[in-house]
């Protein structure tokens, strides 16, 4: 076996190297070798292992979003432009600090909150700042307990009280995959996060082979996918540009694989767009309503089609960049959709 | 050492030779001994110093090879007859001293200078032939080949250094030094001597001191011309012996251990009538007349020494010299390929090469070709056995926290090491963190050039390291040059508490002398602060919390050398001052996730301590309690926490 | 053994860095002095002492003094501290008439653990130290030694187990005096201890129809 076999060199190979690492953190902190610090995935030894979950895990390796629908959904990756919706919304958390403290409609932190009190889920897995607790976590990578003033540490809430100040601060994606890959072999604990759409990817790929993972990716029952929008900070000095030019190679602009999918109110300050997409989506997005935690209305059919506008460019520019990094229009590197709306896009182009 | 210093000649002793090294020296009156340790030399002052209160002389440890042979060249100038041991390496760091004091004289004590040279460089970070000094810098040089010879050529050296006014050499290898054997014990000496520094200001007849170099060609000449005063004595040195025919096919001339060699190869293949052995004892200034004697013996000659051909250049440059007067001969040894031109000699490699020169076939005792093929064969089933940093070896942590910071950081830093047992960075027990490393203080040394690049460019970060010992040994005047002369690196102390590789001696930041005597510590926080840098300390068992102050002191773009002590006892010493383990330790198999995805065998395959191994059937870690010695370091390490520690 | 039976008779005293290598061949050097034999030992110090191989010669003769290294094909007796160094040794310097006395405890060198080499199998390694030798006794010093609490105490049960293998001019009352004169108080009780268990684990091995 050779360094260019093992997973994690791979990993760097094909991703890393490539400019496609979106810094989701869905390989770091899973293990002993690997960990997030300062805008970059640090490795900090040699891992020999050819098959690894970093590799498995990272949304920028060759991912089968039909295999991954069936698995979140029962369906085939939808055509539509936003993916499987159930039901889609306008909300708002009712309560004003909480949406003062998001600065729009508080949705995401609201529903989180609200799901946490009512125990449908054991704990918000979230990030913090260094300093604060870890209860539960192993911290079983250096590179993520070695933490510097100020920087984002992983976080496992279980108070109801903490949830909004964490769910809706800036950094609150930095590490949240770090709380999920942290966890002690075989919890059971059943988790409610926010994430991004390419760490919702990151977690539902670990859906179809549950056994090959260390901790199940099942325990995850409510999945909040927020858009991804130029307000996301991972950390203080990161290199904004490899960031963003990493994002032009993403598909996914409102996270289609998560359980509920939360947007700013297109031109309603105060509220969000709610997409509901799920089963286990739904039964919280209505344990919430009628705890009286979110306020709803239905979305006008005019938002719902600058949604499915905005999400299908993003689509366009994906596979449109994704084609001039690799140089051919069939390979795709690591997207791997459905050859028919491939080709829809490729159209469009 | 109980009995070194008994008072029963004619009795004997079963003595290493750097045991026999300190008789030998008390025999000869040795008032003073200072030394730096290094292997195989170390055991002369640890064995001196357990005599020392008894007989009221001083030794002591020095912080280097240099003060120790300044000091001890002091007590020289001042009557007392004074002996240094050092390895090959203080030999170079004692040179610019040489070469001064040959152009002074060593006055009316005596300075006898021993240096033990490792062939193989067995522990050492070199191989070199320290004998050479001797011809550059006009001193006599004895070379002993059993306990009994050491014993007796250095009590003899103090005559011969007041004799020629300059030190005198012993040159002792490792086979030597740590072989024991049966040494017939001379007379200790009744009368004490007095210190007086002779030569001080006269002011009714001002004159420059004997003591001072001054004026320096003809103090050369006569460095020269007082080397001379010794040929006779060497002439008629009964440390220069012949045995064998009067005529042999082959002469064979050596020196050392070597000796010994050739002894029993002549003996395994039969050669006694065949070929003679010249044993050099003095082998500088050479006893010309008695080489020639032993030249015009035969017309083969085949010279057997370690390290380089230092006798055999010298004997054929004088043979040379002899024109058509001497018959022509054929010489054999390095020059010709015939012995190794490095590397420790053996009985085996020496009868090998008599054998294929009187072509006598040298087999193996007792072996037949199925044997041998066999045993090959068989052999192949032991593995490479490298060697490792103890179990709870502080270095371990500090690698660690090295390799991580350096990784998170990402701008490809360094580490410049140096001479200790954490030069064991540069393998696998340091994760091969050591990317330099040459002498003491060398690594201080060459963090001040990487860090003065910054205007090409420069910007990997540079983490300089050095041991308690070797700090005090070298890195000071480094440390002084990187805070004036702004060089931006980290300066990191691993300090132990011990000058741990070459055997625990003390050192000036333990708080204990030579003798075992309470002595000042030198606070090397506050000398590191009092420079003006910054000084931050930890201990590398914390990882957590030292990973994070290197990672801070890296990020701290103000420049100029900034210190990391290490703090943590050696664990040899700790175990021998504590007599018992911190903690029981224990793996838990069933959270153990040895070879798979998350794990990958950390504990044993990256972090290598020995305490742990591999359980194959189960297919786990486990604690080997025949090693582990509790420190429970590893319990920090696990990724899972399967690794448990209870507090014993 | 009372007498010596070879001039010189070679022993080597092998094992791995770290276990007390060193302070057995002294006590052993210093026992056969007493005796009145000549002995030289030469022991490896410095850097093996960190988990390498490591090894002492001894030369026992009536009254000459020979080299500090045995020649290849020369030793006599290979006691080891651990198995796989008796083989290293007996490749070295071993003959069909050369006699093994080995703990039998393995210790794993860095390359074994991380998996980069194999250790083999405690079968095939007695195996070979039987098939090469003129005989090999395996006794168990460790076990002896953590049972006494302290795995320190490997290397006097095997100076016990040197005794009681009969296979050099050594008798218990001869290691006891070097003990005695080393060491005193419960530390002396506990080495004495240790020097008997390792003859009895001999006497244990030779009832047990072992070699």
């Amino acid at each position: 076996m050779e360094t260019q076999d093992y997973a994690s060199f791979r990993l760097r190979a094909d991703v890393i190297d490539r400019g496609l690492c979106p810094l989701c953190g869905g390989c770091a902190a899973g293990c002993p070798y690997l960990g997030q610090q300062r805008g970059r995935i640090v490795q900090l030894d040699c891992c020999t292992l050819v098959e690894g979950s970093c590799y498995r895990n990272c949304p920028r390796t060759l991912t089968d979003l039909d295999a991954l629908s069936r698995a979140v959904f029962g369906e085939p990756f939808s055509a539509d432009d936003i993916g499987i919706v159930k039901n889609a919304y306008v909300a708002q958390a009712t309560d004003p600090e909480t949406r003062s403290a998001a600065g729009g409609g508080g949705a995401t932190a609201a529903l989180l909150r609200a799901a946490l009190a009512a125990g449908a889920i054991d704990a918000v897995a979230g990030t913090g700042v260094d300093g604060e607790g870890h209860e539960g976590l192993l911290l079983r990578n250096l590179a993520v307990s070695s933490k510097v003033a100020g920087m984002p540490a992983p976080l496992l809430l279980t108070d109801p009280a903490t949830v909004v100040s964490h769910v809706t601060a800036p950094h609150r994606f930095a590490r949240v995959l770090a709380a999920f890959n942290g966890l002690p072999k075989e919890s059971t604990s059943r988790l409610g996060m926010v994430c991004l759409p390419c760490q919702t990817a990151s977690l539902r790929k670990r859906l179809p082979n549950p056994a090959e993972s260390r901790v199940d990716a099942r325990n995850v029952r409510l999945l909040v996918a927020e858009s991804c929008a130029t307000k996301r900070w991972l950390e203080p000095g990161e290199v904004r540009q490899s960031a963003n030019k990493a994002c032009s190679y993403c598909w996914d602009l409102t996270g289609e694989l998560a359980d509920i999918s939360v947007g700013s109110g297109r031109g309603q300050q105060d509220w969000n767009t709610v997409l509901v997409r799920t089963a286990a989506g739904q039964e919280a997005f209505e344990a919430a309503r009628k705890a009286g935690a979110i306020e709803v209305k239905p979305l006008p059919p005019e938002s719902l089609a600058q949604e499915k506008k905005a999400s299908h460019d993003k689509k366009v520019r994906a596979v449109r960049n994704l084609t001039a990094l690799t140089g051919s229009k069939t390979d795709l590197a690591y997207l791997g959709l459905p050859g028919r709306i491939v080709d829809a896009l490729q159209g469009d182009s | 050492m109980e009995g070194i210093d008994v008072n029963a000649p004619g009795t004997t002793q079963l003595l290493m030779g750097n045991e026999a090294i300190v008789r030998g020296a008390l025999e000869g009156g040795v008032g003073f001994s200072a030394q730096y340790p290094g292997t195989p030399s170390s055991e002369v002052l640890s064995v001196m110093a357990s005599v020392a209160r008894n007989l009221r002389i001083h030794t002591e440890w020095s912080v280097n090879e240099l003060v120790a042979a300044e000091a001890a060249a002091g007590a020289s100038f001042a009557g007392i007859p004074a002996l240094s041991a050092m390895k090959q390496n203080g030999v170079n760091v004692i040179s610019d001293f040489l070469v001064n004091v040959i152009m002074t004289g060593t006055g009316t004590g005596g300075l006898v200078l021993v240096t033990g040279d490792d062939p193989s460089a067995i522990s050492s970070s070199n191989e070199e032939d320290s004998r050479w000094i001797c011809k550059w810098m006009d001193m006599p040089l004895l070379e002993p080949s059993t306990a009994q010879d050491a014993k007796d050529m250095v009590k003899w050296a103090f005559e011969i250094s007041r004799l020629v006014d300059n030190p005198c050499f012993v040159r002792e290898t490792t086979r030597l030094a740590h072989t024991r054997g049966k040494v017939m014990l001379g007379e200790l000496p009744t009368e004490r001597k007095t210190a007086y520094f002779p030569d001080v200001w006269d002011m009714c007849k001002p004159a420059k001191s004997r003591f001072t170099s001054g004026p320096f060609g003809i103090l050369h000449h006569q460095a020269h011309e007082r080397l001379k005063r010794v040929v006779p004595v060497f002439e008629a040195s009964a440390f220069n012996t012949y045995e064998g025919p009067e005529k042999p096919e082959l002469l064979i001339i050596t020196s050392g251990v070597c000796y010994l060699y050739c002894q029993e190869a002549i003996a395994m293949l039969g050669l006694g009538n065949r070929a003679g052995i010249f044993r050099l004892g003095t082998t500088w200034p050479l006893p010309e007349q008695a080489v020639r004697k032993q030249l015009e013996r035969t017309s083969n000659v085949l010279f057997v020494e370690e390290i380089d051909p230092f006798i055999e250049g010298s004997v054929m440059e004088f043979a040379a010299s002899l024109g058509a007067s001497l018959p022509p001969k054929t010489y054999l040894g390095k020059r010709s390929g015939h012995i190794p031109s490095w590397g420790a000699l053996s009985t085996d490699l020496v009868a090998q090469t008599l054998g294929s020169i009187l072509n006598v076939p040298y087999k193996v005792a007792g072996r037949d070709a199925a044997y041998s093929e066999g045993l090959k064969e068989a052999t192949k089933m032991v593995p490479p056995r490298a060697i490792n940093l103890c179990p709870g070896c502080p270095h371990r942590g500090s690698y660690w926290i090295f390799k991580n910071a350096l990784s998170i950081d990402g701008r490809h830093g360094l580490v410049a090491g140096d001479i200790g047992c954490y030069s064991l960075g540069f393998i696998g027990a340091g994760f091969f963190q050591e990317r330099t490393m040459h002498c003491m203080g060398g690594g201080i040394g060459v963090a001040n050039g990487l860090g003065n690049l910054k205007e090409f460019g420069f910007n990997q970060p540079v983490l300089a390291i050095a041991g308690d010992s070797t700090f005090f040994h070298a890195c000071i005047p480094a440390l002084v040059n990187g805070v004036y002369n702004k060089a931006n690196f980290i300066f990191a102390i691993l300090d132990n508490s011990a000058t741990a590789m070459t055997g625990f001696q003390p050192h000036p930041g333990v708080g204990r002398a030579a003798t075992g005597d309470p002595a000042p510590r030198v606070d090397m926080e506050a000398l590191c602060r009092a420079l003006g840098a910054r000084v931050e300390v930890c201990d590398p068992f914390d990882l957590e919390g030292s990973t994070r102050v290197l990672l801070d002191m890296m990020a701290d773009e103000s420049g100029g050398a900034r210190v990391l002590i290490m703090r943590r006892t050696c664990e040899l010493v700790r175990a021998r001052r504590d007599k018992g383990r911190p903690y029981t330790m224990r793996v838990n198999p069933s959270v153990c996730a040895g070879d798979s995805c998350g794990c990958n065998r950390l504990c044993i395959r990256v972090f290598g301590c020995p305490g742990l191994i591999w359980d194959k059937e189960a297919g786990k870690a486990k604690i080997d309690e025949a090693i582990c010695t509790g420190c429970g370091l590893c319990a920090d390490i696990c990724p899972q926490r399967a690794i448990e520690r209870k507090a014993a | 053994m009372k007498e010596l039976t070879k001039e010189p008779l070679n022993l080597i005293i092998g094992g791995v860095g770290g276990q007390g290598n060193v302070l057995m061949a002294q006590l052993v050097g210093q026992a056969l002095v007493q005796r009145g034999f000549t002995a030289s030992v030469g022991d490896t110090y410095g850097v093996s002492q960190r988990g390498g191989p490591v090894a002492s010669h001894v030369r026992i003769s009536h009254d000459r003094s020979y080299g500090p290294l045995i020649p290849a094909g020369q030793a006599d007796v290979i006691l080891t501290l651990e198995p796989a160094e008796a083989l290293r040794l007996l490749s070295e310097l071993g003959s069909p008439s050369t006699v093994v006395v080995t703990n039998s405890r393995p210790v794993y060198p860095p390359d074994v653990s991380s998996g980069r080499a194999t250790y083999p199998s405690l079968e095939d390694l007695f195996g070979a130290l039987k098939r090469y030798s003129a005989g090999c006794t395996v006794v168990d010093a460790s076990a002896a030694a953590l049972a006494m609490g302290d795995p320190i105490f490997t290397n006097i049960v095997m100076l016990g187990v040197l005794v009681g293998a009969d296979v050099a001019p050594l008798e218990r009352q001869d290691m006891a005096d070097v003990l005695t004169e080393r060491f005193k108080g419960p530390v002396l009780e506990r080495n004495l201890e240790a020097l008997d268990r390792g003859i009895g684990l001999v006497r244990a091995a030779r009832t047990a129809g072992k070699p």
